[in-house]
Protein backbone atom coordinates (compact mmCIF):
# COMPACT_ATOMS: atom_id res chain seq x y z
CA UNK A 1 0.00 0.00 0.00
CA UNK A 2 2.79 2.38 1.04
CA UNK A 3 4.71 1.60 -2.15
CA UNK A 4 1.58 2.20 -4.20
CA UNK A 5 1.07 5.66 -2.63
CA UNK A 6 4.73 6.54 -3.16
CA UNK A 7 4.64 5.43 -6.77
CA UNK A 8 1.39 7.22 -7.58
CA UNK A 9 1.91 10.27 -5.31
CA UNK A 10 1.99 12.81 -8.14
CA UNK A 11 -1.21 11.61 -9.79
CA UNK A 12 -2.97 11.18 -6.45
CA UNK A 13 -2.10 14.78 -5.53
CA UNK A 14 -3.85 16.03 -8.67
CA UNK A 15 -6.88 13.83 -7.89
CA UNK A 16 -6.97 15.07 -4.30
CA UNK A 17 -6.83 18.74 -5.35
CA UNK A 18 -9.40 18.31 -8.10
CA UNK A 19 -11.73 16.44 -5.73
CA UNK A 20 -11.42 19.11 -3.04
CA UNK A 21 -12.21 21.85 -5.55
CA UNK A 22 -15.09 20.16 -7.39
CA UNK A 23 -16.97 18.25 -4.64
CA UNK A 24 -18.12 21.43 -2.79
CA UNK A 25 -20.01 22.57 -5.93
CA UNK A 26 -22.05 19.34 -5.83
CA UNK A 27 -22.37 19.75 -2.06
CA UNK A 28 -23.76 23.25 -2.55
CA UNK A 29 -26.42 22.16 -5.01
CA UNK A 30 -27.33 19.08 -2.95
CA UNK A 31 -27.68 21.20 0.21
CA UNK A 32 -29.65 23.88 -1.63
CA UNK A 33 -32.13 21.23 -2.87
CA UNK A 34 -32.37 19.54 0.56
CA UNK A 35 -30.90 16.24 -0.73
CA UNK A 36 -29.71 15.29 2.75
CA UNK A 37 -28.45 11.78 1.96
CA UNK A 38 -26.44 13.07 -0.99
CA UNK A 39 -24.97 15.81 1.21
CA UNK A 40 -23.71 13.19 3.67
CA UNK A 41 -22.28 11.02 0.86
CA UNK A 42 -20.53 14.03 -0.68
CA UNK A 43 -19.14 15.13 2.70
CA UNK A 44 -17.74 11.61 3.02
CA UNK A 45 -16.19 12.00 -0.43
CA UNK A 46 -14.68 15.33 0.61
CA UNK A 47 -13.22 13.56 3.64
CA UNK A 48 -11.77 10.92 1.34
CA UNK A 49 -9.96 13.58 -0.70
CA UNK A 50 -8.65 15.14 2.51
CA UNK A 51 -7.45 11.72 3.62
CA UNK A 52 -5.65 11.38 0.30
CA UNK A 53 -4.02 14.77 0.89
CA UNK A 54 -2.99 13.62 4.36
CA UNK A 55 -1.35 10.58 2.76
CA UNK A 56 0.37 12.08 -0.30
CA UNK A 57 0.36 15.85 0.33
CA UNK B 1 -24.52 18.14 27.23
CA UNK B 2 -23.24 21.11 29.26
CA UNK B 3 -19.55 21.55 28.54
CA UNK B 4 -17.51 23.99 30.66
CA UNK B 5 -16.62 27.11 28.68
CA UNK B 6 -12.88 26.61 29.01
CA UNK B 7 -13.10 23.09 27.55
CA UNK B 8 -15.26 24.43 24.73
CA UNK B 9 -12.71 27.18 24.09
CA UNK B 10 -9.85 24.66 24.01
CA UNK B 11 -11.83 22.48 21.61
CA UNK B 12 -12.52 25.50 19.39
CA UNK B 13 -8.79 26.15 19.35
CA UNK B 14 -7.92 22.51 18.62
CA UNK B 15 -7.88 22.70 14.76
CA UNK B 16 -5.43 25.62 14.88
CA UNK B 17 -3.46 23.83 17.59
CA UNK B 18 -3.24 20.67 15.49
CA UNK B 19 -1.93 22.62 12.46
CA UNK B 20 0.60 24.50 14.59
CA UNK B 21 1.90 21.38 16.30
CA UNK B 22 2.16 19.42 13.06
CA UNK B 23 3.81 22.22 11.05
CA UNK B 24 6.13 23.62 13.70
CA UNK B 25 6.68 20.64 15.96
CA UNK B 26 6.67 17.79 13.46
CA UNK B 27 7.71 19.80 10.37
CA UNK B 28 4.76 18.59 8.31
CA UNK B 29 4.00 20.37 5.06
CA UNK B 30 0.98 22.66 4.84
CA UNK B 31 -1.02 20.30 2.63
CA UNK B 32 -0.88 17.43 5.14
CA UNK B 33 -1.30 19.63 8.23
CA UNK B 34 -4.24 21.44 6.58
CA UNK B 35 -6.01 18.13 5.97
CA UNK B 36 -5.44 17.12 9.61
CA UNK B 37 -6.83 20.49 10.72
CA UNK B 38 -9.86 19.95 8.48
CA UNK B 39 -10.68 16.61 10.14
CA UNK B 40 -10.25 18.14 13.61
CA UNK B 41 -12.51 21.10 12.76
CA UNK B 42 -15.13 18.80 11.23
CA UNK B 43 -15.26 16.48 14.26
CA UNK B 44 -15.32 19.32 16.82
CA UNK B 45 -17.96 21.21 14.82
CA UNK B 46 -20.31 18.20 14.65
CA UNK B 47 -19.69 16.91 18.19
CA UNK B 48 -19.57 20.16 20.15
CA UNK B 49 -20.73 23.16 18.12
CA UNK B 50 -23.85 21.72 16.53
CA UNK B 51 -22.56 21.69 12.97
CA UNK B 52 -24.92 19.74 10.73
CA UNK B 53 -24.32 18.37 7.19
CA UNK B 54 -26.07 21.25 5.44
CA UNK B 55 -24.06 23.89 7.31
CA UNK B 56 -20.85 21.99 6.62
CA UNK B 57 -21.75 21.69 2.93
CA UNK B 58 -22.20 25.45 2.58
CA UNK B 59 -19.03 26.05 4.61
CA UNK B 60 -17.09 23.95 2.11
CA UNK B 61 -18.50 25.88 -0.84
CA UNK B 62 -17.64 29.19 0.83
CA UNK B 63 -14.17 27.78 1.46
CA UNK B 64 -13.70 26.83 -2.18
CA UNK B 65 -14.83 30.27 -3.38
CA UNK B 66 -12.31 31.86 -1.02
CA UNK B 67 -9.66 29.38 -2.16
CA UNK B 68 -10.35 30.13 -5.82
CA UNK B 69 -9.93 33.82 -5.05
CA UNK B 70 -6.51 33.06 -3.61
CA UNK B 71 -5.43 30.34 -6.04
CA UNK B 72 -6.17 32.55 -9.04
CA UNK B 73 -3.31 34.78 -7.85
CA UNK B 74 -1.07 31.89 -6.78
CA UNK B 75 -1.22 30.11 -10.14
CA UNK B 76 -0.86 33.27 -12.19
CA UNK B 77 2.05 34.52 -10.04
CA UNK B 78 3.78 31.18 -10.60
CA UNK B 79 3.03 31.43 -14.31
CA UNK B 80 4.48 34.95 -14.52
CA UNK B 81 7.52 33.90 -12.55
CA UNK B 82 8.21 30.93 -14.84
CA UNK B 83 7.71 33.09 -17.95
CA UNK B 84 10.44 35.41 -16.59
CA UNK B 85 12.64 32.66 -15.17
CA UNK B 86 12.73 30.72 -18.45
CA UNK B 87 14.54 33.64 -20.13
CA UNK B 88 17.24 33.83 -17.43
CA UNK B 89 15.99 37.30 -16.44
CA UNK B 90 15.90 36.46 -12.71
CA UNK B 91 19.70 36.04 -12.73
CA UNK B 92 20.07 39.36 -14.58
CA UNK B 93 17.89 41.16 -11.97
CA UNK B 94 19.90 39.56 -9.18
CA UNK B 95 23.12 40.77 -10.78
CA UNK B 96 21.63 44.28 -11.16
CA UNK B 97 20.81 44.58 -7.46
CA UNK B 98 24.17 43.12 -6.49
CA UNK B 99 25.77 45.85 -8.61
CA UNK B 100 23.56 48.53 -6.98
CA UNK B 101 24.98 47.65 -3.59
CA UNK B 102 27.33 44.97 -2.39
CA UNK B 103 25.81 45.18 1.07
CA UNK B 104 23.85 41.96 1.59
CA UNK B 105 21.64 43.43 4.34
CA UNK B 106 20.70 46.35 2.09
CA UNK B 107 19.96 43.95 -0.76
CA UNK B 108 17.61 42.10 1.58
CA UNK B 109 15.97 45.34 2.70
CA UNK B 110 15.47 46.64 -0.84
CA UNK B 111 13.99 43.41 -2.16
CA UNK B 112 12.39 41.84 0.90
CA UNK B 113 11.09 44.96 2.66
CA UNK B 114 10.67 47.69 0.03
CA UNK B 115 10.04 45.87 -3.27
CA UNK B 116 7.83 43.24 -1.57
CA UNK B 117 5.76 46.03 0.02
CA UNK B 118 5.42 47.74 -3.34
CA UNK B 119 4.17 44.47 -4.84
CA UNK B 120 1.68 44.18 -1.99
CA UNK B 121 0.49 47.64 -2.91
CA UNK B 122 -0.17 46.68 -6.50
CA UNK B 123 -1.16 43.04 -6.32
CA UNK B 124 -1.85 41.42 -2.97
CA UNK B 125 -2.22 37.92 -1.68
CA UNK B 126 0.99 35.93 -1.89
CA UNK B 127 2.44 37.84 -4.86
CA UNK B 128 5.20 39.64 -2.90
CA UNK B 129 6.48 36.36 -1.45
CA UNK B 130 6.07 34.44 -4.71
CA UNK B 131 7.97 37.07 -6.71
CA UNK B 132 10.66 38.16 -4.23
CA UNK B 133 11.48 34.70 -2.82
CA UNK B 134 13.09 33.43 -6.04
CA UNK B 135 14.84 36.79 -6.61
CA UNK B 136 16.55 36.54 -3.20
CA UNK B 137 17.45 32.95 -3.85
CA UNK B 138 19.00 34.08 -7.12
CA UNK B 139 21.18 36.45 -5.09
CA UNK B 140 22.53 33.52 -3.13
CA UNK B 141 20.44 33.71 0.05
CA UNK B 142 19.30 30.40 1.59
CA UNK B 143 15.87 29.19 0.44
CA UNK B 144 14.15 29.43 3.84
CA UNK B 145 15.50 32.97 4.40
CA UNK B 146 14.37 33.92 0.89
CA UNK B 147 10.77 33.08 1.81
CA UNK B 148 10.80 34.34 5.42
CA UNK B 149 12.23 37.77 4.53
CA UNK B 150 9.52 38.94 2.08
CA UNK B 151 6.86 37.29 4.28
CA UNK B 152 7.99 39.49 7.20
CA UNK B 153 9.02 42.47 5.09
CA UNK B 154 5.74 43.07 3.26
CA UNK B 155 3.35 42.46 6.12
CA UNK B 156 3.18 46.11 7.30
CA UNK B 157 1.70 47.10 3.93
CA UNK B 158 -1.13 44.56 3.76
CA UNK B 159 -3.92 46.65 5.33
CA UNK B 160 -3.46 49.62 2.99
CA UNK B 161 -2.01 47.57 0.14
CA UNK B 162 -3.98 46.04 -2.73
CA UNK B 163 -5.99 49.26 -2.96
CA UNK B 164 -6.66 49.11 0.81
CA UNK B 165 -9.08 46.21 0.36
CA UNK B 166 -8.55 45.04 3.97
CA UNK B 167 -9.11 48.51 5.39
CA UNK B 168 -12.20 48.91 3.21
CA UNK B 169 -13.50 45.61 4.60
CA UNK B 170 -13.05 46.98 8.13
CA UNK B 171 -15.00 50.11 7.22
CA UNK B 172 -17.75 48.01 5.61
CA UNK B 173 -18.14 45.52 8.44
CA UNK B 174 -18.08 48.06 11.30
CA UNK B 175 -20.06 50.76 9.53
CA UNK B 176 -17.61 53.38 10.86
CA UNK B 177 -16.16 56.28 8.89
CA UNK B 178 -12.80 55.60 7.27
CA UNK B 179 -11.44 58.95 8.43
CA UNK B 180 -12.27 57.94 12.02
CA UNK B 181 -10.29 54.71 11.67
CA UNK B 182 -7.40 55.92 9.47
CA UNK B 183 -5.32 57.81 12.08
CA UNK B 184 -4.65 54.99 14.56
CA UNK B 185 -4.53 52.31 11.86
CA UNK B 186 -1.88 54.24 9.91
CA UNK B 187 0.03 55.02 13.09
CA UNK B 188 0.18 51.38 14.24
CA UNK B 189 1.05 50.24 10.73
CA UNK B 190 3.71 52.95 10.53
CA UNK B 191 5.41 51.56 13.64
CA UNK B 192 5.06 48.09 12.13
CA UNK B 193 6.94 49.35 9.05
CA UNK B 194 10.08 49.93 11.12
CA UNK B 195 9.62 46.72 13.10
CA UNK B 196 9.33 44.64 9.91
CA UNK B 197 12.51 46.22 8.54
CA UNK B 198 14.31 45.53 11.82
CA UNK B 199 13.07 41.94 11.79
CA UNK B 200 14.33 41.40 8.22
CA UNK B 201 17.84 42.59 9.12
CA UNK B 202 17.84 40.73 12.45
CA UNK B 203 16.82 37.49 10.75
CA UNK B 204 19.79 37.85 8.44
CA UNK B 205 22.55 39.07 10.73
CA UNK B 206 21.29 39.59 14.29
CA UNK B 207 21.68 42.80 16.32
CA UNK B 208 25.13 43.54 14.89
CA UNK B 209 23.67 43.86 11.41
CA UNK B 210 20.84 46.07 12.74
CA UNK B 211 23.45 48.57 13.94
CA UNK B 212 25.06 48.69 10.51
CA UNK B 213 21.74 49.05 8.68
CA UNK B 214 20.12 51.54 11.07
CA UNK B 215 20.56 54.58 8.79
CA UNK B 216 18.90 52.80 5.86
CA UNK B 217 16.15 51.46 8.12
CA UNK B 218 15.35 54.90 9.52
CA UNK B 219 15.42 56.76 6.20
CA UNK B 220 13.46 54.22 4.16
CA UNK B 221 11.09 53.38 7.03
CA UNK B 222 10.27 57.05 7.68
CA UNK B 223 9.56 57.71 4.01
CA UNK B 224 7.30 54.64 3.62
CA UNK B 225 5.46 55.01 6.95
CA UNK B 226 5.13 58.78 6.51
CA UNK B 227 3.77 58.52 2.96
CA UNK B 228 1.27 55.88 4.04
CA UNK B 229 0.13 57.96 7.05
CA UNK B 230 -0.32 61.20 5.08
CA UNK B 231 -2.32 59.50 2.32
CA UNK B 232 -4.46 57.54 4.80
CA UNK B 233 -5.43 60.49 7.00
CA UNK B 234 -6.22 62.65 3.97
CA UNK B 235 -8.76 60.09 2.78
CA UNK B 236 -6.60 58.60 0.01
CA UNK B 237 -6.18 55.26 1.78
CA UNK B 238 -6.75 53.27 -1.43
CA UNK B 239 -3.40 54.59 -2.69
CA UNK B 240 -1.59 54.61 0.68
CA UNK B 241 0.16 51.21 0.45
CA UNK B 242 0.94 51.44 -3.25
CA UNK B 243 2.45 54.96 -3.18
CA UNK B 244 4.33 54.21 0.06
CA UNK B 245 6.01 51.24 -1.66
CA UNK B 246 6.84 53.37 -4.69
CA UNK B 247 8.34 56.11 -2.51
CA UNK B 248 10.32 53.38 -0.73
CA UNK B 249 11.86 52.19 -4.00
CA UNK B 250 12.93 55.72 -4.99
CA UNK B 251 14.49 56.49 -1.60
CA UNK B 252 16.20 53.06 -1.53
CA UNK B 253 18.12 53.88 -4.70
CA UNK B 254 19.25 57.14 -3.06
CA UNK B 255 20.25 55.29 0.13
CA UNK B 256 22.54 52.99 -1.86
CA UNK B 257 24.40 56.17 -2.91
CA UNK B 258 25.26 57.04 0.71
CA UNK B 259 29.01 56.66 1.35
CA UNK B 260 28.54 54.00 4.03
CA UNK B 261 26.56 51.78 1.66
CA UNK B 262 28.43 52.65 -1.55
CA UNK B 263 31.49 51.04 -0.07
CA UNK B 264 29.44 47.97 0.68
CA UNK B 265 30.71 45.26 2.91
CA UNK B 266 31.09 42.62 0.30
CA UNK B 267 34.67 41.49 0.03
CA UNK B 268 33.66 38.92 -2.54
CA UNK B 269 34.44 39.76 -6.17
CA UNK B 270 31.33 40.33 -8.27
CA UNK B 271 30.33 37.07 -9.94
CA UNK B 272 27.57 37.51 -12.49
CA UNK B 273 25.14 34.60 -12.64
CA UNK B 274 23.56 35.60 -15.95
CA UNK B 275 25.09 34.07 -19.04
CA UNK B 276 23.64 36.17 -21.89
CA UNK B 277 23.82 39.88 -22.61
CA UNK B 278 20.29 40.80 -21.57
CA UNK B 279 19.94 44.33 -20.19
CA UNK B 280 18.46 44.95 -16.74
CA UNK B 281 15.61 46.91 -18.34
CA UNK B 282 14.70 43.96 -20.57
CA UNK B 283 14.92 41.58 -17.63
CA UNK B 284 12.66 43.77 -15.51
CA UNK B 285 10.17 44.45 -18.30
CA UNK B 286 7.74 41.76 -17.06
CA UNK B 287 7.47 43.62 -13.74
CA UNK B 288 7.12 46.96 -15.53
CA UNK B 289 4.21 45.44 -17.47
CA UNK B 290 2.75 44.23 -14.18
CA UNK B 291 3.02 47.69 -12.60
CA UNK B 292 1.49 49.43 -15.63
CA UNK B 293 -1.33 46.91 -15.99
CA UNK B 294 -2.24 46.84 -12.29
CA UNK B 295 -1.98 50.61 -11.92
CA UNK B 296 -4.17 51.18 -14.98
CA UNK B 297 -6.69 48.56 -13.88
CA UNK B 298 -7.01 50.05 -10.41
CA UNK B 299 -6.72 53.76 -11.08
CA UNK B 300 -8.34 54.30 -14.51
CA UNK B 301 -11.98 54.19 -13.45
CA UNK B 302 -13.62 53.20 -16.82
CA UNK B 303 -11.12 50.36 -17.26
CA UNK B 304 -11.58 49.27 -13.62
CA UNK B 305 -15.35 49.25 -14.11
CA UNK B 306 -15.09 47.35 -17.42
CA UNK B 307 -12.78 44.65 -16.03
CA UNK B 308 -14.90 44.13 -12.93
CA UNK B 309 -18.23 43.70 -14.69
CA UNK B 310 -18.21 39.88 -14.66
CA UNK B 311 -18.14 38.44 -11.15
CA UNK B 312 -18.53 34.86 -9.98
CA UNK B 313 -20.29 34.21 -6.69
CA UNK B 314 -23.01 32.12 -5.06
CA UNK B 315 -25.85 33.02 -2.73
CA UNK B 316 -26.00 31.27 0.66
CA UNK B 317 -29.15 30.99 2.81
CA UNK B 318 -29.35 31.76 6.53
CA UNK B 319 -28.41 28.76 8.67
CA UNK B 320 -28.47 27.89 12.35
CA UNK B 321 -26.38 25.32 14.20
CA UNK B 322 -28.15 23.05 16.68
CA UNK B 323 -26.49 25.09 19.45
CA UNK B 324 -28.11 28.30 18.18
CA UNK B 325 -25.26 30.04 16.31
CA UNK B 326 -26.74 31.88 13.34
CA UNK B 327 -24.95 32.28 10.01
CA UNK B 328 -26.60 35.11 8.10
CA UNK B 329 -27.59 34.81 4.46
CA UNK B 330 -25.44 36.48 1.84
CA UNK B 331 -23.08 36.05 -1.06
CA UNK B 332 -19.85 34.10 -0.80
CA UNK B 333 -16.53 35.60 -1.88
CA UNK B 334 -17.01 37.42 -5.19
CA UNK B 335 -14.41 36.72 -7.86
CA UNK B 336 -14.01 39.23 -10.65
CA UNK B 337 -12.99 37.02 -13.57
CA UNK B 338 -11.22 39.75 -15.60
CA UNK B 339 -10.36 42.36 -12.97
CA UNK B 340 -9.00 40.06 -10.23
CA UNK B 341 -5.32 40.41 -9.30
CA UNK B 342 -4.81 36.92 -10.79
CA UNK B 343 -6.22 38.07 -14.13
CA UNK B 344 -3.93 41.11 -14.09
CA UNK B 345 -0.98 38.81 -13.43
CA UNK B 346 -2.11 36.63 -16.36
CA UNK B 347 -2.25 39.64 -18.72
CA UNK B 348 1.26 40.62 -17.56
CA UNK B 349 2.53 37.06 -18.09
CA UNK B 350 1.11 36.80 -21.63
CA UNK B 351 2.41 40.24 -22.57
CA UNK B 352 5.82 39.42 -21.08
CA UNK B 353 5.96 36.12 -22.96
CA UNK B 354 5.21 37.89 -26.25
CA UNK B 355 7.80 40.58 -25.49
CA UNK B 356 10.55 38.12 -24.52
CA UNK B 357 9.70 35.99 -27.60
CA UNK B 358 10.23 38.97 -29.90
CA UNK B 359 13.62 39.44 -28.22
CA UNK B 360 14.49 35.79 -29.03
CA UNK B 361 15.02 34.91 -25.36
CA UNK B 362 13.23 31.55 -25.39
CA UNK B 363 14.62 28.20 -26.46
CA UNK B 364 12.54 25.47 -28.13
CA UNK B 365 9.88 23.88 -25.93
CA UNK B 366 9.71 26.84 -23.55
CA UNK B 367 5.90 26.83 -23.28
CA UNK B 368 5.92 23.18 -22.22
CA UNK B 369 8.63 23.81 -19.61
CA UNK B 370 6.81 26.89 -18.23
CA UNK B 371 3.57 24.91 -17.93
CA UNK B 372 5.28 21.91 -16.28
CA UNK B 373 7.15 24.05 -13.75
CA UNK B 374 3.99 26.00 -12.89
CA UNK B 375 2.00 22.80 -12.40
CA UNK B 376 4.74 21.15 -10.33
CA UNK B 377 5.06 24.10 -7.95
CA UNK B 378 1.36 24.83 -7.66
CA UNK B 379 -0.28 21.53 -6.74
CA UNK B 380 0.99 20.99 -3.16
CA UNK B 381 0.48 24.66 -2.37
CA UNK B 382 -3.07 24.54 -3.68
CA UNK B 383 -3.95 21.45 -1.62
CA UNK B 384 -2.65 23.21 1.50
CA UNK B 385 -4.58 26.39 0.78
CA UNK B 386 -7.88 24.62 0.00
CA UNK B 387 -7.72 22.40 3.08
CA UNK B 388 -6.81 25.28 5.40
CA UNK B 389 -9.39 27.70 4.07
CA UNK B 390 -12.04 24.96 4.22
CA UNK B 391 -11.28 24.18 7.88
CA UNK B 392 -11.21 27.90 8.71
CA UNK B 393 -14.66 28.17 7.13
CA UNK B 394 -15.98 25.25 9.20
CA UNK B 395 -14.71 27.05 12.32
CA UNK B 396 -16.20 30.36 11.25
CA UNK B 397 -19.61 28.95 10.28
CA UNK B 398 -19.88 26.85 13.46
CA UNK B 399 -19.14 29.80 15.75
CA UNK B 400 -15.79 28.39 16.87
CA UNK B 401 -13.81 31.43 15.69
CA UNK B 402 -16.23 33.79 17.45
CA UNK B 403 -15.93 31.82 20.67
CA UNK B 404 -12.13 31.99 20.52
CA UNK B 405 -12.12 35.79 20.22
CA UNK B 406 -14.93 36.26 22.75
CA UNK B 407 -13.12 34.12 25.31
CA UNK B 408 -9.98 36.22 24.99
CA UNK B 409 -11.88 39.50 25.30
CA UNK B 410 -13.90 38.34 28.34
CA UNK B 411 -10.90 37.08 30.23
CA UNK B 412 -8.79 40.17 29.75
CA UNK B 413 -11.39 42.95 30.21
CA UNK B 414 -9.67 46.36 30.53
CA UNK B 415 -6.37 44.81 29.54
CA UNK B 416 -8.04 43.75 26.30
CA UNK B 417 -6.17 46.25 24.07
CA UNK B 418 -3.05 44.10 24.56
CA UNK B 419 -4.89 41.29 22.82
CA UNK B 420 -6.77 43.29 20.20
CA UNK B 421 -3.91 42.96 17.74
CA UNK B 422 -3.52 39.26 18.62
CA UNK B 423 -7.15 38.61 17.63
CA UNK B 424 -6.48 40.25 14.26
CA UNK B 425 -3.32 38.18 13.85
CA UNK B 426 -5.21 34.99 14.71
CA UNK B 427 -7.81 35.71 12.03
CA UNK B 428 -5.19 36.35 9.36
CA UNK B 429 -3.20 33.31 10.43
CA UNK B 430 -6.20 31.08 9.95
CA UNK B 431 -7.56 32.46 6.71
CA UNK B 432 -4.36 33.82 5.19
CA UNK B 433 -6.05 37.16 4.72
CA UNK B 434 -6.14 40.50 6.53
CA UNK B 435 -9.47 41.16 4.80
CA UNK B 436 -11.04 38.00 6.18
CA UNK B 437 -9.64 38.73 9.62
CA UNK B 438 -11.27 42.17 9.55
CA UNK B 439 -14.53 40.68 8.28
CA UNK B 440 -14.62 37.95 10.94
CA UNK B 441 -13.40 39.95 13.93
CA UNK B 442 -14.11 43.60 13.03
CA UNK B 443 -17.60 43.70 14.50
CA UNK B 444 -16.58 41.65 17.54
CA UNK B 445 -13.71 44.05 18.29
CA UNK B 446 -16.00 47.06 17.90
CA UNK B 447 -18.59 45.57 20.28
CA UNK B 448 -15.93 44.57 22.82
CA UNK B 449 -14.50 48.10 22.74
CA UNK B 450 -17.98 49.58 23.23
CA UNK B 451 -18.79 47.24 26.16
CA UNK B 452 -15.45 47.81 27.87
CA UNK B 453 -15.55 51.58 27.27
CA UNK B 454 -12.38 51.51 25.17
CA UNK B 455 -11.55 53.65 22.13
CA UNK B 456 -13.01 51.91 19.06
CA UNK B 457 -10.53 53.60 16.73
CA UNK B 458 -7.55 52.30 18.73
CA UNK B 459 -8.96 48.77 19.08
CA UNK B 460 -9.88 48.54 15.40
CA UNK B 461 -6.53 50.05 14.42
CA UNK B 462 -4.85 47.29 16.43
CA UNK B 463 -7.18 44.73 14.79
CA UNK B 464 -6.26 45.65 11.22
CA UNK B 465 -2.57 45.97 12.15
CA UNK B 466 -2.70 42.52 13.75
CA UNK B 467 -4.38 41.19 10.60
CA UNK B 468 -1.64 42.76 8.53
CA UNK B 469 1.09 41.21 10.69
CA UNK B 470 -0.75 37.89 10.55
CA UNK B 471 0.11 37.73 6.85
CA UNK B 472 3.67 36.77 7.75
CA UNK B 473 2.38 33.85 9.84
CA UNK B 474 -0.36 32.60 7.55
CA UNK B 475 0.59 29.06 6.44
CA UNK B 476 -1.34 29.67 3.21
CA UNK B 477 1.07 32.47 2.28
CA UNK B 478 4.16 30.61 3.46
CA UNK B 479 3.08 27.73 1.22
CA UNK B 480 3.00 30.07 -1.77
CA UNK B 481 6.52 31.31 -1.12
CA UNK B 482 7.94 27.86 -0.43
CA UNK B 483 6.52 26.50 -3.67
CA UNK B 484 8.43 29.12 -5.70
CA UNK B 485 11.83 28.30 -4.18
CA UNK B 486 11.51 24.53 -4.19
CA UNK B 487 10.66 24.18 -0.49
CA UNK B 488 7.26 22.54 -0.96
CA UNK B 489 6.60 20.23 1.96
CA UNK B 490 9.30 21.95 4.06
CA UNK B 491 7.36 24.97 5.26
CA UNK B 492 7.90 24.30 8.99
CA UNK B 493 11.30 26.06 9.44
CA UNK B 494 10.07 29.14 7.52
CA UNK B 495 6.95 29.35 9.67
CA UNK B 496 9.05 29.01 12.80
CA UNK B 497 11.17 32.00 11.74
CA UNK B 498 8.22 34.24 10.86
CA UNK B 499 6.31 33.14 13.98
CA UNK B 500 9.00 34.54 16.28
CA UNK B 501 8.90 38.03 14.76
CA UNK B 502 5.14 37.99 14.20
CA UNK B 503 4.41 37.27 17.85
CA UNK B 504 6.86 39.96 19.05
CA UNK B 505 5.51 42.66 16.69
CA UNK B 506 1.89 41.75 17.50
CA UNK B 507 2.70 41.94 21.22
CA UNK B 508 4.37 45.35 20.85
CA UNK B 509 1.39 46.77 18.93
CA UNK B 510 -0.93 45.39 21.61
CA UNK B 511 1.16 47.00 24.37
CA UNK B 512 1.17 50.31 22.50
CA UNK B 513 -2.63 50.14 22.17
CA UNK B 514 -2.91 49.57 25.94
CA UNK B 515 -0.57 52.45 26.75
CA UNK B 516 -2.48 54.78 24.41
CA UNK B 517 -5.78 53.89 26.11
CA UNK B 518 -4.35 54.08 29.64
CA UNK B 519 -2.69 57.44 28.99
CA UNK B 520 -5.91 58.65 27.41
CA UNK B 521 -4.46 60.16 24.24
CA UNK B 522 -7.01 58.28 22.14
Amino acid sequence: MKVYFQKRAKGLKYISLLGMMVTPFFLYFAALNNLNVLVIILLGLMGLFMLLALKVG
Amino acid sequence: MNIPSIIKWILAFSPIGVVLVLMIGYRWGGSRAGAAGWFTALIVSIAIFGGHPKLLAFAQMKGVLLSLYVLYIVWMALFLYNVVQETGAIEVIGDGIQRLTGNKALQLLILGWVFASFLQGVAGFGVPIAVVGPLLMGLGFPASLSVAVPAIGHSWSVSFGDMASSFQALIAVTGLDGMFLAHWSALFLGLTTYLCGLAVVHLYGGFREIGRSMTALLIIGTVMAGTQYILAVTGLWTLAGFVAGMAGIVVSVLVTRLPMYRRGRSDEPFRPRSAGNMSLTTALSAYFFLIVIVTAAEIVEPLHHFLNEVKLSLMFPELKTSTGWIVSAGYGKKISIFGHAGALLAYSAVLSYLFYSTQGLYKDGSIKRIWQKTLKSGVSTSIGIVSMVCFAMIMDQSGMTYLLAKGVSQIFGKAYPVFASAVGTLGAFMTGSNTNSNVVFGMLQKQTAELAGLSMAVILGAQTTGGSIGSMLAPAKILVGCSTVGLSGKEGPVLRATMKYGVIITGLIGLLALVIILVGVS
